[in-house]
């Protein structure tokens, strides 16, 4: 068999749906038990599966191996390393950056006497227990001692600093950019092909078109037809047809499965029992990123007159999140290194700490609210933020050259600036304003908290459907293109954050295709 | 734009800010005014019989002189139970009962019965259903003032004693109204919410409904704190008494349940029995009697009662536990689906206008007045609203900057839909306001321009059909 092949087959088994698959392939063949006795046996049972749901789900399955798995890219004995991150420069600048985080979250644990880690005592466990609701009342004055570890803005600052030792960057090459790294991001052509729906003012977008009628089905509306083709799409259960449909939009209702088809979200009573056995985990121990992540809740998404309702589904889920190591497998092919603890009775066996291998940040529980709006069932909202998580929202906070990581993201917005922008771009220069300043923190979020749900659940759909992070880079773009006037009004940081500060009327797609459709240099 | 007189008896900016934008002028209630926003008082002082006074053809007035039928708890039971009945009776089909006799299309008010008058209809309910809990409320008050929840019969028996006895004052100073309590509140984020919205009427008969789209939701997610000086005084002392996290609507009550044994140190029992914890802020002033008139009750009964305190909790100053509806059809539409949360929406809708349909009749329908009511309602999980209250003095105080905004707005919007078309208050006015004065209301019922497009049809005049030759 090809090495390929058996490299990729290798990497299924482990993944999550391999055992049901395989289940309903045994079953379809016991089925036909005709197929035993036939000659042409390979043939026949080819045949079998290809005309039945069984290979759509081994379809999905492939994709989902391949997607999560970039080191099947690569022949086989290369180095973990190198398949992370290819640039020495960046990888340095990443494990740099991480030891900073860890020495920051280890100076908290000593300053405030708490311990990273602890065991809870059992009068404690008892109390969550019983009222579970009091839980997350016993905290609110020691909250206020935790720092957020760090905050977008500490973020860029460490961006902008990372240098290539092999590049001299002049400085007509970025003409005064912030990011001075000569990493290859796509010009506005070839953004326009690989978002080439989203830019055609032919296809009816659901966000744009919702009342108008159906072309090709003038008797039925937009949100109606796409309602139909969302319901059948959701039988068919076949993950690159959900992202094709998603390119133009999910009705609402249907955005909860739809999304866990993309990502591969597929619970069964072996993740029920997961959920259960991270409660339990949450109940024997205390972590300092628990405290943490109650302060993150508290800041950002109890303060967000959105997402307060969902507080304590936050907070219960973060918690159970800081606790799953499956997301560290998944990180592994992703560039960083989570900390290593060791535990104070077992020094040589160095533990991953937080146990998922994310510290969280000020405004990390904002990537979970507007999930809450989709998904209810918290074992569905678990394994869809995990696998956003370490997909997508992983590259907005740590240093890589993957294209749609921060550092693309930003050099990408950058360049759409001085090519499409230039006016505002030379404005901003003479007021020492940089524009991805103004615009980092919405990068970083995925732009939740600044757009009011209903306009970033399609923004998010458009990640998942694309399979790319360059629809928030065109997004900040756009915003700045659309308020050009009052930006160019303006002549100091203050006031352009001031213009820029109330997002709640954007409409991103209309933007969007603006952007893609009618820019010109 | 008119420059009228106006007069006004709330002090509240969100108004004052309205009327004064559009440049009129500031006069006392015994000057000619054009528009007066009164408080209910007022509206009652002025249209009773002894005063005297007779409004002139340009003044408004942000009342109806029988408003108290629609927002007194036990009236607006009756005008209902009316309604329903007088339905039935003629055969309409809105009128119809399935077979446990709950009115299938007009089943909005939970079960509710009035003390003392239908005792006996009470004990009869309880016994078909023994764990039900009810909502005793006084007919007369407002802001939670005086209301238990009871589950036991024993609790109002002392209402058994009075329905037969001749009627005696000492005993029992108010009707109570008391209705089935809705145990299973729909939870978003485990927390319980009651909607406000706000809907406008211009006219009775015939019927003009506007409903304000920016309604919302309110979630209980306040901290108490509890105010130690006022308590001294008291004879109770209620420090140290939690909050059921799944407590009941907020801004207006808190259920607090405690035992009693004889009357004082409600506490001490309160948390030996639940061992409870958080504090409560109380308006003190409003809570004396209700406490009096609880132990009073109770001497005689010493068991389970439960107290709505009207609390003034601190808010969130940015989101005051307030949800928009918008983003509560987006979380229903994407957690339960399009239908259901289509079906939501439209029965509250329905609710509001036959509960206005209901006291139609009995309402004066003066042509000086427009009122805008404050409806709460509960949704329970099955995604059935039900009607708790109707307020004619809707709070008009702000809590976070969106809050005042959206007052604001909603105040603007009331003088547009009011006034006719030149700004002058007119008597003789048709109320059929231009759609482009409506802006965030949506008109749900007129009953004039319903009845032309009727009688326009059943001419066969309507414009659009083709006709036969």
């Amino acid at each position: 068999m090809n090495r390929d092949v058996a490299r990729l087959m290798e990497h299924m088994r482990k993944e999550d749906g391999y055992a049901s698959v395989m289940q309903s392939l045994e079953r379809l063949v016991a089925s036909h038990p005709e197929l035993c006795d036939a000659d042409d046996y390979r043939e026949q049972l080819l045949a079998l599966v290809r005309s039945s749901r069984c290979q759509r789900r081994l379809q999905n399955l492939v994709q989902q191996t391949v997607l999560s798995r970039p080191d099947l890219l690569y022949p086989p004995g290369y180095p973990l390393e190198a398949i992370q991150e290819p640039l020495d420069y960046m990888r340095r600048a990443q494990r740099a950056w991480e030891r900073r985080l860890y020495k920051s979250l280890n100076a908290m644990s000593a300053e405030l006497g708490v311990p990273l880690a602890r065991l809870r005592p059992p009068a404690q466990q008892q109390k969550m227990v019983e009222r579970p609701e009091e839980a997350s009342q016993d905290e609110p004055v020691e909250l206020e001692r935790f720092r957020p570890v760090y905050a977008p803005k500490d973020f860029l600052e460490v961006l902008t600093r990372v240098e290539n030792p092999n590049y001299a960057a002049s400085s007509s090459d970025f003409l005064y950019g912030m990011v001075r790294l000569p990493l290859s991001v796509p010009d506005l052509a070839e953004l326009r092909q690989q978002f080439e729906e989203l830019g055609s003012s032919r296809l009816q977008h659901l966000s744009m078109s919702a009342d108008l009628p159906a072309a090709g089905k003038p008797h039925l509306s937009v949100a109606q037809y796409r309602e139909m083709l969302g319901a059948r799409l959701l039988e068919l259960d076949d993950a690159p047809a959900a992202r094709e449909f998603a390119k133009l939009g999910v009705p609402q209702s249907q955005r909860g499965e739809l999304w866990c088809q993309m990502l591969g979200v597929r619970p069964d009573a072996r993740h029920t029992a997961q959920l259960e056995e991270l409660d339990r985990a949450v109940l024997q121990h205390q972590l300092l990123a628990d405290r943490l992540v109650a302060r993150d809740v508290q800041l950002t998404a109890g303060n967000d007159d959105q997402y307060f309702v969902f507080s304590e589904l936050l907070r219960a889920t973060l918690l159970r999140f800081l606790r799953h190591t499956a997301p560290l497998k998944a990180l592994t092919p992703l560039p960083g290194r989570p900390a290593r603890a060791t535990a104070a009775g077992s020094p040589d066996t160095p533990l991953a700490y937080p146990p998922c291998g994310v510290v969280p940040f000020h405004g990390f529980s904002m990537y979970l609210a507007p999930l809450c709006f989709v998904l209810s069932d918290p074992t569905r909202l678990l394994m869809a933020f995990e696998r956003l998580y370490s997909r997508y929202f992983v590259l907005l906070h740590t240093l890589s050259s993957r294209p749609d990581g921060i550092v693309s993201l930003s050099l990408l917005l950058e360049r759409l600036l001085r090519e499409h922008e230039l006016t505002l771009w030379l404005h901003c220069r003479r007021c020492r304003v940089q524009p991805l300043r103004l615009v980092f923190r919405w990068l970083v979020r995925a732009f939740s908290g600044y757009l009011r749900v209903s306009q970033l659940l399609p923004l998010w759909e458009l990640v998942l459907a694309y399979d790319s992070l360059r629809p928030l880079a065109l997004l900040a773009a756009a915003v700045l293109a659309y308020r050009r006037a009052s930006l160019l009004a303006a002549t100091s940081q203050q006031t352009m954050e001031a213009v820029l500060a109330d997002l709640s009327s954007i409409r991103v797609l209309p933007l969007l295709r603006a952007v893609l459709g009618r820019w010109t240099a | 734009m008119a420059r009228l007189a106006y007069c006004t008896d709330v002090d509240r900016s969100v108004v004052l800010s309205s009327l004064e934008r559009r440049g009129w002028t500031a006069v006392g209630p015994e000057d000619d005014w054009n528009f007066y926003w009164a408080s209910t008082n007022t509206t009652r002082s002025l249209f009773s019989v002894d005063s005297g006074y007779r409004m002139g053809d340009h003044q408004m007035i942000n009342h109806f002189p029988t408003h108290y039928e629609i927002t007194r708890k036990d009236l607006m039971v009756k005008n209902v139970k009316r309604y329903r009945k007088e339905l039935e009776r003629d055969g309409n089909p809105l009128g119809e009962r399935n077979e446990q006799g709950r009115y299938v299309h007009l089943d909005f008010i939970p079960v509710t019965f009035m003390l003392p008058a239908d005792y006996n209809l009470l004990v009869e309910e309880f016994r078909k259903s023994p764990n039900s809990t009810w909502i005793l409320k006084p007919a007369g008050k407002s802001q939670g003032v005086g209301i238990f929840l009871v589950n036991r019969l024993a609790q109002i028996k002392k209402w058994s004693r009075d329905s037969k006895t001749p009627f005696n004052p000492a005993l029992v100073k108010d009707t109570y109204v008391i209705s089935r309590y809705i145990d299973n509140p729909l939870l978003i984020g485990g927390k319980k919410f009651d909607l406000r919205i706000y809907v406008l009427v211009t006219s009775f008969r015939p019927l003009k409904v506007y409903l304000f789209k920016m309604g919302f939701c309110r979630f209980c997610t306040i901290k108490y704190d509890l105010n130690t000086q006022e308590l001294d005084n008291m004879f109770v002392h209620l420090t140290n008494v939690s909050i059921q996290k799944r407590g009941v609507g907020m801004n207006t009550s808190v259920a607090l349940c405690f035992a009693m044994g004889v009357g004082k140190c409600l506490t001490k029992h309160f948390v030996q029995l639940f061992g409870l914890k958080t504090e409560v802020v109380i308006q003190m002033a409003d809570l004396l009697p209700s406490i009096q008139n609880a132990v009073r009750l109770t001497r005689t009964m010493p068991l389970h009662i439960s107290l709505h305190l009207h609390s003034q909790a601190e808010y969130n100053s940015i989101h005051g536990g307030k949800w928009s509806m918008e983003n509560l059809q987006l979380f229903l539409e994407g957690t339960r689906g399009r239908k259901v949360t289509d079906k939501l929406f439209s029965d509250i809708n329905w609710l509001l206008v036959h509960s206005l349909k209901a006291v139609a009749p009995v309402m004066v329908s003066d042509r000086h007045c427009f009122e805008c009511y404050g409806y709460d309602i509960i949704v329970d999980q099955n995604l059935k609203p039900w009607l708790i209250e109707v307020n004619a003095s809707p709070s008009l105080s702000s809590t976070t900057a969106n809050d005042r905004i959206m007052k604001q707005a909603l105040i603007d919007n009331i003088i547009k839909v009011v006034l006719p078309p030149d700004g002058i208050p007119d008597v003789h006015w048709n109320k059929v306001p231009p759609s482009e004065n409506l802006t965030d209301f949506e008109l749900l019922l007129d009953e004039e321009i319903a009845a032309q497009l009727e009688n326009a049809r059943d001419r066969g005049q309507a414009s659009n059909l083709p006709r036969w030759r």
